[in-house]
């Protein structure tokens, strides 16, 4: 209940974010309307630039605000509304443009007064923006390359944006419209100032050492990081962290990552990363000794929050790693409900935690079925991907009362997340977590 | 499935946003409700009488005036009535 509360008072929060420009519009002396379409097209571009600003709260990862809802769900939001706030903002020159086409002659930067000019180049700004990120690997941007754009344009339309305001001039007049505005903004900068130095220094007074470095089947790497000085991060099953390696915790290269280890031991922290990308395929030469930093722990996708008489856990791949955190930590506890994981591997060698799995069916109510896209001849267990019908023969009687926590890549996820439904699980039941944040 | 909320949210914020501006349009232009054969992109009608000697618009069209200006021009100056009429 208390997700659900939080969570509908933040979605409040930012409708009322986001609308305040007008509240604030309709205190004092209000100047005389000039025409139906462009006061229109004002509302949607104050609106949106008000949309905009929000964003910089919605990534800024302040736990608060993204524990009701799970960080992915948040940055997914983020996409889905700076698209729509894109859109808006579009709409604010297109309509003024067709109802008065005589003011088409603003967009020679020329002629036109500066603060038109400044408005044309923070559109270009955000079209840029959207475009870079919407289109990243297809445009084979590298992330971080991408993710310092990102910011800067995010700032430059923003600034400009307000310039275009403050030229036009029209509705920002009088002290209260002036503060209401000031606020706004010092509100942005305070968003940016938190992500990009207030945390960073309070992650550098909390420096981990990797200590080992583990290779584990399946092209996958387990980190085992230890807290210097400080009792270390306090996490639960199935979450995840930002990882920064290096020494310095305000470089813009670090990426997400579940935790492996048991929840019960905040001491000695594992990470197990399978090599994917290009960051990930050197993660195995990283030398012991190396300083790294932690930025959560994050996420939603914990038994903890989902309480249930049996778990069904449902994996491809690389998406074991916040499983076996899950299985470990309920070890740890003596857990004694049952569970029961679908495990899909390409090769029985390539089953990553494989030894581990064996050994976790010893200390719990655990049932593992491998299933083998790529099995060898001599293979007796299941083969091909889990369906609805490889479920249907293991599962309990009791299997709409179960949780269902679904890992692994995206088309994995959708089809296991579809062959629930064939079985007639409420989808309620089903959680899963996406990686993909950009 | 929680990512479908997040999409359907960000679809009702843009809906809504679109009905806030729609409505604020609105209240800034009453003509358009009023005379619907009037166009969104008239300013405000031209001042039927002369100007020359009656340059203080407010005596006449101010709250209290005999032909009071609407509620939502409370506050403009004298100087300010001809930008649009």
């Amino acid at each position: 209940m208390r997700p659900l509360l939080y969570g509908t008072f933040w979605i409040g929060i930012s409708l009322a974010i986001i609308i305040a420009p007008f509240l604030v519009l309709l205190i004092g002396p209000i100047p005389p309307g000039r025409g139906f379409w462009r006061e229109f097209s004002v509302g949607l571009g104050f609106m949106g630039l008000s949309m905009m600003g929000l964003q910089f709260f919605l990534t800024g990862r302040f736990k608060y605000f993204t524990s009701p809802y799970g960080i992915d769900v948040v940055y997914h939001f983020h996409r889905q509304i700076s698209t729509v706030a894109f859109i808006l903002i579009l709409l604010h020159p297109l309509i003024i443009f067709i109802s008065t086409p005589v003011t088409l002659a603003l967009l020679n930067p020329i002629s036109a007064p500066w603060w038109m000019t400044a408005g044309t180049a923070g559109l270009v700004a955000l079209a840029v923006l959207i475009l870079t990120s919407i289109k990243r690997k297809e445009l084979a941007i590298r992330y971080e390359p991408w993710r310092l754009t990102h910011g800067f344009l995010s700032i430059v339309m923003v600034a400009l944006s307000l310039i275009h305001i403050e030229g036009v001039g029209y509705y920002v007049q009088g002290p209260l419209k002036r503060w209401f505005w000031i606020g706004l903004v010092a509100a942005w900068i305070f968003s940016l100032v938190y992500v990009r130095i207030i945390k960073p220094i309070w992650m550098l007074k909390r420096p981990y050492t990797i200590e080992e470095i583990i290779r584990e089947r399946g092209k996958t790497w387990t980190l085992v990081l230890r807290p210097e000085g400080h009792p270390g991060i306090s996490f639960k099953p199935g979450q995840f962290a930002w990882l920064k390696i290096g020494k310095s915790p305000f470089a813009i290269r670090e990426h997400p990552f579940s935790f492996s280890s048991s929840a019960m031991r905040s001491d000695k922290i594992e990470i197990s990363i399978k090599e994917l990308g290009d960051f990930t395929s050197t993660i195995g030469e990283v030398p012991p000794g190396t300083r790294a930093y932690l930025d959560g722990p994050y996420g939603t996708f914990t038994i903890d929050r989902h309480t249930a008489p049996g778990y069904v856990l449902l994996v491809g791949g690389v998406g074991i790693s916040p499983i076996v955190s899950i299985l470990r930590t309920l070890a740890d506890r003596h857990e004694k409900r049952p569970l029961l994981l679908f495990y899909s591997s390409k090769t029985w060698e390539e089953v990553t935690f494989r030894e581990e799995l064996e050994n976790l069916t010893r200390r719990l109510n655990l049932q593992v079925i491998h299933t083998l896209t790529k099995p060898p001849e001599d293979w007796k267990g299941e083969r091909g991907r889990i369906s609805a019908e490889m479920m249907a023969r293991y599962l309990p009687e009791n299997r709409v009362d179960c949780e269902y926590f679904i890992c692994g890549p995206d088309p994995m996820q959708m089809a296991v997340k579809k062959a629930l439904e064939e079985l007639g699980l409420p989808l309620e039941k089903v959680q899963s977590e996406s990686f993909n944040f950009i | 499935m929680r990512e479908a909320y997040s999409a359907q949210l960000a679809m009702v914020t843009g809906i809504l946003v679109l009905f806030v501006a729609g409505t604020f349009a609105l209240i800034q232009s009453p003509e358009v409700l009023e005379s619907p054969g009037i166009t969104a992109v008239t300013v405000g009608q031209a001042v039927p009488h002369p100007i020359e000697g009656h340059e203080n618009c407010d005596s006449c069209h101010g709250r209290k005036g005999m032909k009071a200006y609407p509620i939502n021009h409370l506050g403009w100056k004298n100087e300010s009535c001809m930008k649009c009429h």
